[in-house]
């Protein structure tokens, strides 16, 4: 433990961990789909973001970021999550290309569940469902495995303007969805790996 | 300067970002614009829960069974709820050609010498193929006695047994959980129905039942879903009461929440609580269809009449 605190401490001495703070707000537009047999379903939603970040001035470090996520407005349909990045800054003049990797942690809503009833002589008979695998806890929900924890990655492209700066980013994410064909006694479930791209622009201020 | 910059920004940039998030919702869902709109309720399923205060040629079963006639004729209702078992409603519902799902109570169930014989009794009496057994079973509102998870999964599955072998014909339906979440951090529902499931809900052939009310209670629910999916896809799922205590907002419930139910849920059916819930304002009296009906000027709500294709 001791040396884990000395190895802490001289990662975060001054000299080493002197760097930049920045606030980031972004809005993203995304999309992605999600198909089983004839049943095709499109999704396209809007997020809105706001991170601090820290670069540090050796370049051997790379940055970290922290920040909220927020997808439409009710919070019970739409999600809400914490996000945890970590990326690295190649730095022109005024300019930077920063990839970058982490995680996506929150409550997702019920707005990426999607059914097809189907129906014989006007009766319900079976359905087709689409839904993002929740399967971690949030703890106040009280509810086990009402979360997700997903990988993002991403790259965004920066101009400095002084002490602000305008970005555009591509950013990834990945979920898992399931997929069911059910008549409600016989049924097929199967479950699909995901990539959910979204593309935005920010805005931020270096402090 | 800068900092002044930044506040610009910020008092700009963030209605802008509010702005963006009205724009789209992955599953949003028309919403309902009044009246005068062309009321669309195609998320409508064919099922109303009907209290049962009357009797054949009381002034109530015969006006709750006028206003059954004219949504089951326009092909809004083919499933009848009972309130509770009720010989006369039965009957008259049979008759009528409507299915009928009935219901025992705790408190009915509890006043017996054993669940077993309650069921019995009821069933010789009200041969409904589908019985749903308890509800809100830790609902202080509706029940004299509480009940816990264990308890009520203990005496659900001597039942099941029973009814499998004497009865192999009738359905059991199990206990809807509360459909509202009590607050977002003590969702009582929502965690009933997961001991439910642990206790083996999801291993017996029964229809599972949900109440569903609130937001939070979908959203809650939904998670539920969403981690037992592959268990649930062999499951009939009933959600066995949803409504909203406001007449005027009725129309938009249909459009707006039952979408948002079929989505989390794909319920096989969706019944609506309730025809009517007496004439005296209180309590659940706004759940109604229609209002007054032991007065001559009896009122259609708006989610009737437009269920009835009888909208001026």
């Amino acid at each position: 433990m001791k040396k884990y605190l000395i190895a802490l401490a001289i990662l975060f001495l001054p000299v080493i961990a002197s760097g930049q703070t920045r606030l980031n707000l972004g809005a993203d537009h995304a999309g992605f789909s999600v198909n089983i047999e004839d049943y095709y379903q499109g999704f396209r939603w809007y997020f809105i973001s706001a991170e601090i970040e820290q670069q540090f001035k050796n370049k051997w470090i790379p940055g970290f970021a922290v920040g909220m996520l927020k997808e439409g407005r009710k919070s019970e349909y739409n999600g809400t999550y914490f996000t945890v990045k970590t990326f690295y800054a190649l730095d022109f003049d005024h300019f930077s290309v920063i990839p970058y990797g982490g995680l996506l942690y929150g409550l997702p809503g019920i707005q990426f569940d999607r059914t097809n009833l189907l129906y014989k002589d006007g009766e319900v008979v079976g359905y087709l469902n689409v839904s993002m695998i929740r399967h971690i806890n949030v703890s106040p929900t009280n509810i086990d495995t009402a979360g997700v924890l997903q990988p993002i990655s991403g790259l965004t492209l920066r101009k400095y303007l002084g002490s602000f700066f305008v970005d555009g980013h591509a950013n990834l994410r990945f979920a898992r969805f399931s997929k069911v064909t059910s008549d409600f006694s016989d049924a097929s479930y199967d479950e699909e790996l995901v990539l959910m791209p979204s593309l935005g622009l920010g805005i931020g201020y270096t402090f | 300067v800068k900092r002044i910059i930044l506040a610009l920004l910020t008092f700009f940039i963030l209605p802008a970002c509010d702005m963006l998030g009205k724009l789209e919702n992955p599953t949003g869902p028309s919403t309902y614009m009044g009246n005068e709109t062309i009321t669309e309720l195609t998320s409508w399923y064919p099922c109303v829960i009907v209290h049962t205060p009357g009797y054949s040629g009381s002034p109530e079963m015969e006006r709750q069974f006028e206003t059954i006639a004219k949504l089951q004729k326009a092909g809004r209702m083919n499933w009848i709820r009972l309130g509770s078992p009720n010989r006369d409603y039965y009957r008259r519902a049979m008759a009528m050609g409507l299915k009928v799902f009935n219901i025992l109570d705790i408190n009915e169930l509890e006043e017996s010498r054993s669940w077993q014989v309650a069921f019995e009794q009821a069933y010789l009496e009200q041969p409904s193929n589908m019985w749903e057994i308890g509800g809100e079973i830790s609902n202080p509102a509706i029940h004299t006695k509480l009940m816990s998870p264990w308890e009520y999964m203990d005496k659900f599955k001597e039942l099941y047994a029973f009814v499998r072998q004497r009865y192999p014909q009738v359905t059991l339906v199990s206990a809807p959980t509360f459909g509202s979440a009590t607050t977002k951090r003590n969702p009582v529902g929502p965690i009933e129905f997961e001991r439910f499931i642990e206790l083996g809900l999801l291993d017996m052939d029964v229809i599972i039942a949900i109440n569903v009310y609130t937001e939070d209670a979908l959203q809650q629910y939904a998670a539920i879903f969403s981690h037992h999916r592959a268990k649930l896809a062999r499951k009939r799922i009933w959600i066995t009461e949803t409504g909203i205590d406001n007449p005027s907002k009725q129309v938009g419930w249909v459009q707006n929440y039952y979408p948002k139910i079929i989505n989390a849920f794909h319920p096989e059916m969706i019944c609506w609580y309730a025809l009517w819930v007496g004439d005296q304002p209180g309590g659940e009296h706004d759940y109604g269809l229609i209002d007054k009906i032991l007065t001559p000027e009896m009122v259609e709500g708006d989610l009737f009449r437009a269920l009835t294709g009888g909208r001026e």
